[in-house]
């Protein structure tokens, strides 16, 4: 009697581990399924199972509830910069083709990855970012002004000056990119 | 509606438990461990956490308000949705086929 008590206080107590969603709704009934188990088996049989079950499905609940969260679009993004780099390091690699060729491949790669990521995080902010289609119109060509006024105003770099015209190209050509989509209803939920 | 996806090995042994029809969380470990002849024991949070996604994938459905219940518990009870009666067989006939045709394939015997 008393082993079937502490074993029940025990996951009383250990299933808040789980995450707060599958708590509220299971929770007690998690602890009542213990109880059941503790009249028909040994109290630390049922104790002994509990713990390598809960050792399993912790972590395995607490990561599903993090991948069914609102995607967020900083992987997409993350991978699209580094294609960027990769590109810009190619195009400023210049005569050197062992740069040139890295480049590129890292650019492909990061790319190939962006979008796959992108496809799995498309639903919320691909419309979100689909709606700000003009956002990116606007900021490639608020860049190169940028850098034409710098140019103006004595600022001799030509890396950063080619940095920013890359950038804008980018930035522009999302924004057309994302500007079709939106008005060709493009931009439907993807479901993994 | 049809799903291609497979459905993991906890989630179809709930299904497979439930299609002779309702049972409470305890009774449903129960009778997993039945069917498989005792190799296959749920813990809580295996089985809760099955329940869980079965639910929210519409295979199966909470009918604990349904009916007055005399077993003096707090018990929640579940069944199949139709969805989820036709997703147990589909994967029951699936592996029914495999087994057959692996079946077939031994019997045939290997190549020398």
């Amino acid at each position: 009697m008393t082993s079937e008590r502490f074993a029940v206080r025990a996951a009383r107590t250990l299933v808040a581990l789980y995450p707060r969603r599958l708590r509220d709704e299971y929770g007690d009934d998690m602890v009542a399924l213990v109880r059941e188990q503790c009249r028909d088996e040994p109290a630390g049989r049922v104790c002994v199972r509990f713990l390598i079950d809960l050792a399993i499905t912790v972590p395995k609940t607490h990561l599903e509830v993090r991948m069914n969260r609102i995607p967020s679009p900083v992987v997409p993004l993350f991978y699209m910069a580094v294609a960027f780099g990769g590109l810009l390091t190619a195009v400023l690699g210049g005569s050197q083709i062992v740069t040139v060729v890295l480049g590129l491949a890292v650019a492909l790669l990061a790319r190939t990855l962006g979008a796959v990521a992108w496809r799995q995080t498309a639903t919320a902010v691909g419309r979100s970012l689909a709606d700000a289609w003009w956002k990116f119109l606007l900021a490639g060509p608020t860049l190169v002004a940028m850098v034409i006024v710098a140019a103006g105003a004595g600022v001799e770099s030509w890396y950063l000056g080619m940095a920013a015209v890359l950038t804008a190209l980018v930035l522009t050509g999302v924004g057309v990119v994302l500007g079709l989509m939106r008005f060709a209803g493009r931009s439907r939920p993807i479901t993994s | 509606m049809k799903s291609s996806r497979r459905l993991p090995a906890a989630s179809l042994q709930v299904l497979l438990a439930l299609l002779e029809g309702e049972l409470h969380g305890y009774a449903l470990m129960r009778r997993v461990q039945e069917l498989s002849d005792g190799a296959v024991t749920m813990g809580p949070g295996t089985l809760y956490g099955t329940l869980n996604r079965l639910v929210d994938d519409g295979l199966i459905v909470e009918t604990t308000s349904r009916r007055p219940r005399d077993d003096g518990e707090r018990r929640r009870y579940y069944e199949l949705t139709s969805s989820g009666r036709s997703a147990a067989l589909d994967e029951l006939s699936r592996l029914r086929t495999l087994v057959s045709r692996i079946t077939r394939h031994l019997a045939g015997g290997a190549p020398a």
